[in-house]
């Protein structure tokens, strides 16, 4: 089995990888994607813990709570994306761009 | 027991999911666009009567829920009451808002979704009810504020805003996760036994490390939630491009909700690492607060200075975090229930000027008296009352809330809490600048136009908000008791809580 | 007299009526004044029968009497509960301290409402903020709650703030935001002094009186000296005292007649009333400790005031600077800490109040008239206006503290306590005497006598009119009656004074 440990510097590595990106990146296609990583990071953690406890604790048998919220993290993320695809359409119609640093009417 | 047995204690959302859903159905059939604003008032008028007579009567219960995810108090109770109010306030604001605009079913489907969202966070026991609260809202949200996705402002809002509430979500989810990681469980009551543990060393390895990027992480996530500096970028911009009815959706309810996660996760799950991040919350809300007020007065659209104006106010609320008792829950509560009438209200103002086409500048509030003297006087009680003057409720609030850093601070090793105070009381004489601005705007300077009509439901949203808030001023006593009633059940919440 | 009746919320409500009515008039907005004078003169007249009642049946054990035990006896007692869970009450009293402040409010408000009968700009909000300001200054000097005596005290601040910036003259924009802003800080620094008073007693209630008893075991001295420092930061913004002055020269240049009048009247003894009510009983060993701080405060303030006034051009400007060195007397009377000096600086606040109220009276007749209150623009008007110019002369007499009129009792007890007190530092007040007489006369000489001014046409200047004389020479009587009789207000004044100085052991 696959310490926990190995679970937790990959999904670490996936959160500061999305959350540069987010910051970084100028086109919003890809600041979504980066977000959609930030947000399976967390789930590769819920899951990985999940599995721990349940293997640290027999007794109390399978912790599930972990792996019932990255399921719903994961829907979450799908509706998310829908709506945010759907606002970067209009928004794309209106400017001709999704470059975020062209969308500036409002000021920052 | 079958699966719906378990569903009573959903009762208040599956009221507010119903009829969400059927909206645009009735968009479809109807050719009176108001009828809809009429039938999302049905399900939030029921709730607002049946938790006004709850709390404030006695009587009615709401039926306890049977699992685990939803905890129904009178804390979330008061929350509930809060953003059923300015749902009400904002879907009476909204038809002659948005009367030339298409998908008006969708429109109010989304209100009442993203109520819905507010609610679970509110009654949340549970961090993964907590987060898909917070997501439900967001998302709605999002699509609410590109509503007019003809228009560019409201589609880069709403680019702003999803962006923005994405990465917030993120990071409250990463959050989230390493807490579950530290105390296995995603109960938040459950959190503070495991802590315990950690704390008397009964458990082998130190999460501290852990713990504190979680809380770090965790402030980041609901402060962008709450437009807590320095995560507040967003709001301003977010704020003038929607429509404005939801900006006012936004500046009252959506940031309460930010604030009942911040109660619940920090005054419950992490009560005892609470000398780790009190200090940071209490710069950050004095932070907050001064940031606000000092960007907020050099403002010329009316909507930004409202948004900076309620950044500030966020910074208040924040005060209850750091002090931390009761009483100070009490007065974050009072003050969040006075804050969402004031903000409502006064976007709504702002909205009934944009909608008879008088404009959102702060320029064309010159001589709304002559114009409007109804819009006018209402927008003066607002935001006298922001200002904390008497007899208006947002003193009331305001004054509860001060005072309780005051006391906490005669605690011996707290005596810095008072600083909390004294920062509230200074940015509130700062903000009464650019409060008083708009004052002298309205009364003393000449403006053009004649005397405008205000449409009849706008004056009906405006005349309710001025009636709580002068009502709340006038007659504090029910609301204070209801707000200790909520900091005593949800003192109850914890074990071990002072 | 008013057994079972609770005369004084009558009192405070008719006003506030009056203000409901004036708002809502509508079109019919020049029947305005006759509505608020209707309703202040009802308050007038029922406040002077309460006083008529004081004096008949002073501290008998009738009903509606309150017996302090120690804390001030009260009259005409009444409390309601207004917010329980935090131990709120509405409780209004009246005692010898503020007994002459109460008849003072209605009177001088009244007053102004007279002399502004030609206001034709908004007059239904002029008349109606009028009374919202009478409101406000009421619940001040009767409340005997702080949570509501904070309340009155920031209600007073949205009705000057509009007299000041609508009916206010060029530069009132700025004048108005000072005061706002200004007095609300010190305002702020009180709330704060509030909640500390509140939580330290817990005693779980805003009442004064419970929080007095409470503080008397429970306010240790390092506690009652920074919550003193605080309160009285507070009112003596209000007061004005020298360096916290600088909004007052303004928001009364810009202000109109009636509203200095009743700023200066009124407002500025809220500074004073609240120094002796609430500071000075509750936290006697704060007061002690900041004795010298309050008496260097105050003859600053007088000095200051004085010799301000002697480099001024606008005659309006003039009053406004010599209000502050006067109200220095109040706090210079209160630092003492004698039975006579502490009365005399109540009794001054009182005798101010009649005496500015004349000032800025005539002010406003000079700019009326003439269209201008720079001094050296006028001259020799007594002889187009000789009616104006004596009661000027009266005025300007009474207020540089002429014996036979009412400030000479005040200021001359102030003095004479300072010198029971501190002995040969009377020197430094005593030069502001001499100041004060010297700018009053001098500018007294360049604006009313001499040859006739050929800087303003005054052709078409008239005497004054019937509702600027009649206000005047009624404020002029009051003067000379209390200025021969001062005894009249002082036998009420001096029991008070006594349980206030009982309090600092010896007094």
């Amino acid at each position: 089995m696959i310490p926990l440990e190995y679970w937790l510097i990959l999904s670490s590595l996936m959160f500061v990888i999305g959350a540069y990106g987010v910051m970084t990146r100028k086109n919003a296609i890809v600041v979504l994607m980066c977000i959609e990583i930030m947000l399976n990071a967390a789930n590769i953690n819920l899951v990985a813990f999940s599995s721990y406890y349940s293997t640290l604790h027999p007794a109390f048998g399978t912790d599930v709570s972990g792996q019932v919220f990255a399921l719903f993290s994961i829907a979450i993320a799908a509706a998310e994306v829908a709506v945010g695809l759907a606002i970067l359409l209009s928004v794309y119609r209106r400017y001709q761009t999704i470059d975020v640093d062209k969308i500036n009417i409002l000021r920052w | 027991m079958a699966v719906w047995n378990y569903l009573d204690g959903f009762f208040p959302q599956l009221l507010l999911i119903a009829f969400a859903l059927v909206m645009p159905a009735i968009d479809y059939v109807v050719k009176d666009k108001r009828v809809l604003a009429w039938a999302s008032l049905v399900p939030l008028l029921v709730l607002a009567a049946l938790f006004t007579e709850w709390l404030f009567i006695g009587g009615w219960e709401p039926p306890a829920s049977d699992i685990a995810l939803l905890e129904v108090s009178m804390f979330s109770g008061l929350f509930v009451l809060v953003f059923v109010f300015v749902g009400i306030v904002v879907v009476l604001g909204s038809p002659e808002f948005i009367k030339a605009d298409k998908n008006q079913g969708e429109y109010y489907a989304l209100i009442l979704l993203a109520i819905t969202g507010m609610t679970v966070v509110a009654e949340a026991a549970d961090l993964i009810a907590l987060f898909v609260g917070l997501e439900i809202a967001g998302i709605s949200s999002f699509a609410l504020s590109g509503f007019r996705k003809t228009e560019k402002r409201s589609a880069e809002a709403a680019t702003k805003y999803f962006i923005v509430g994405g990465f917030s979500s993120a990071l409250t989810l990463f959050a989230i996760s390493l807490i579950y990681g530290v105390a296995g469980t995603t109960q938040i009551v459950g959190i503070e036994p495991v802590l315990a543990g950690y704390v008397s060393g009964t458990e082998p390895i130190d999460a501290g490390p852990v713990l504190v990027l979680a809380t770090v992480l965790l402030m980041a996530g609901f402060g962008f939630k709450i437009a807590m500096v320095p995560f507040h970028m967003w709001a301003p911009d977010v704020y003038e491009g929607a429509p404005t009815p939801i900006s006012g959706l936004l500046a009252a309810a959506s940031k309460k909700m930010g604030f009942a996660a911040f109660f619940k996760v920090f005054l419950i799950g992490l009560i005892l690492t609470k000398t780790d991040w009190d200090i940071a919350v209490g710069a950050l809300a004095i932070i907050t607060m001064t940031v606000g007020n000092l960007i907020a007065v050099s403002q010329t659209n009316m909507k930004r200075l409202l948004a900076y104006s309620s950044i500030a106010q966020a910074g208040y609320v924040l005060i209850a975090l750091p002090v931390a008792t009761q009483y100070a829950v009490a007065g974050g509560m009072f003050h969040i229930l006075t804050h969402a009438f004031m903000k409502s209200g006064a976007f709504m103002v702002v909205a009934a000027m944009g909608a008879v086409a008088v404009g959102e500048k702060l320029d064309d509030f010159k001589g709304l008296n002559r114009r409007s003297p109804f819009l006018a006087l209402s927008m003066t009680l607002f935001l006298l009352s922001l200002a904390g003057i008497p007899p208006l409720a947002g003193f009331a609030s305001k004054f509860v809330l001060f005072s309780s850093s005051v006391y906490a601070s005669f605690e011996p090793g707290q005596g810095w809490l008072i600083w909390l105070a004294i920062a509230g009381v200074l940015n509130s004489a700062l903000s009464l600048y650019y409060y008083a601005r708009v004052i002298k705007y309205m009364y003393m300077e000449k403006g053009t136009g004649d005397s405008v009509k205000i449409p009849p439901m706008m004056a009906v949203a405006v005349g309710f908000a001025v009636l709580m808030v002068v009502g709340i001023g006038l007659f504090p006593d029910p609301f204070v008791s209801a707000c200790r009633d909520a900091a005593e059940a949800f003192s109850g919440l914890a074990p071990g809580w002072r | 007299m008013f057994e079972g009746v609770p005369i004084i919320s009558i009192i405070i409500l008719l006003p506030l009526i009056g203000a409901i009515m004036s708002f809502s008039l509508g079109r019919h907005d020049k029947y305005a004044k006759w509505v608020a004078l209707g309703f202040s003169t009802a308050a007038l007249v029922l406040s002077l029968l309460v006083v008529v009642a004081f004096m008949v049946e002073p501290n008998t054990g009738s009903e509606g009497y309150h017996e302090g035990n120690g804390f001030f006896d009260f009259q005409f007692y009444e409390e309601y509960s207004w917010i329980e869970s935090l131990g709120i009450r509405y409780i209004v009293g009246l005692d010898g301290l503020s007994i002459a402040l109460f008849v003072l409010t209605t009177l001088l408000s009244t007053i102004s409402i007279l002399f502004s009968w030609d206001t034709k700009l908004r007059p239904k909000e002029y008349f109606g903020l009028m009374l919202v300001l009478e409101v406000g200054v009421l619940g001040v000097f009767t409340t005997l709650d702080y949570f509501v005596f904070y309340v009155f005290w920031e209600i007073v601040l949205i009705p000057m703030y509009f007299l000041i910036g609508v009916w206010g003259g060029p530069n009132k924009d700025y004048a108005a935001i000072k005061f706002f802003i200004y007095t609300h800080i010190a305002s702020l620094a009180l709330l704060i002094a509030i909640m500390a008073m509140y939580f330290e007693a817990g005693a779980n209630s805003f009442g004064m009186e419970d929080i007095w008893r409470a503080g008397q075991s429970e306010f240790a001295r390092t506690f009652q000296i920074a919550v003193f420092a605080a309160a009285f930061f507070g009112f003596g913004v209000k007061l004005p005292m020298v360096p916290f002055h600088t909004w007052l020269p303004d928001a009364h240049v810009e202000a109109p007649t009636a509203g200095s009048v009743l700023l200066a009247g009124l407002l500025l003894k809220m500074g004073g009333y609240g120094i002796i009510r609430v500071a000075m009983p509750t936290l006697p060993e704060g007061a002690e400790a900041l004795q010298l701080v309050m008496a260097a405060i105050a003859i600053a303030s007088i000095l200051y005031g004085a010799l301000v006034c002697l480099a001024q051009r606008d005659l309006k400007k003039m009053v406004a600077f010599s209000s502050i060195s006067h109200m220095g007397f109040v706090l210079l009377g209160y630092a003492t800490f004698t039975q006579v000096g502490v009365a005399a600086g109540v009794f001054q606040m009182f005798a101010h109040g009649l005496v500015t109220a004349v000032l800025f009276m005539m002010c406003g007749v000079v700019q009326h008239h003439c269209g201008t209150r720079i001094i050296q623009d006028l001259g020799g008007l007594s002889k187009k206006m000789p009616a104006a110019s004596t009661m000027m002369t009266i005025g300007f007499l009474a207020s540089l503290g002429l014996p036979g009129l009412v400030s000479f009792a005040a200021e001359f007890m102030v003095l004479a306590s300072m010198f029971d007190t501190w002995a040969l530092w009377l020197f430094l007040p005593i030069i502001s005497v001499a100041i004060t007489a010297a700018y009053y006369l001098w500018a007294l000489q360049r604006s009313m006598f001499g040859p006739l001014t050929t800087k303003i046409d005054t052709s078409h200047v008239h005497d004054m009119n019937w509702y600027e004389s009649v206000p005047v020479g009624l404020l002029l009587a009051l003067i000379a009656l209390f200025g021969v009789f001062p005894l009249v207000v002082f036998q009420y004044i001096d029991p008070a004074v006594r349980i206030v100085l009982d309090l600092f052991g010896g007094g």
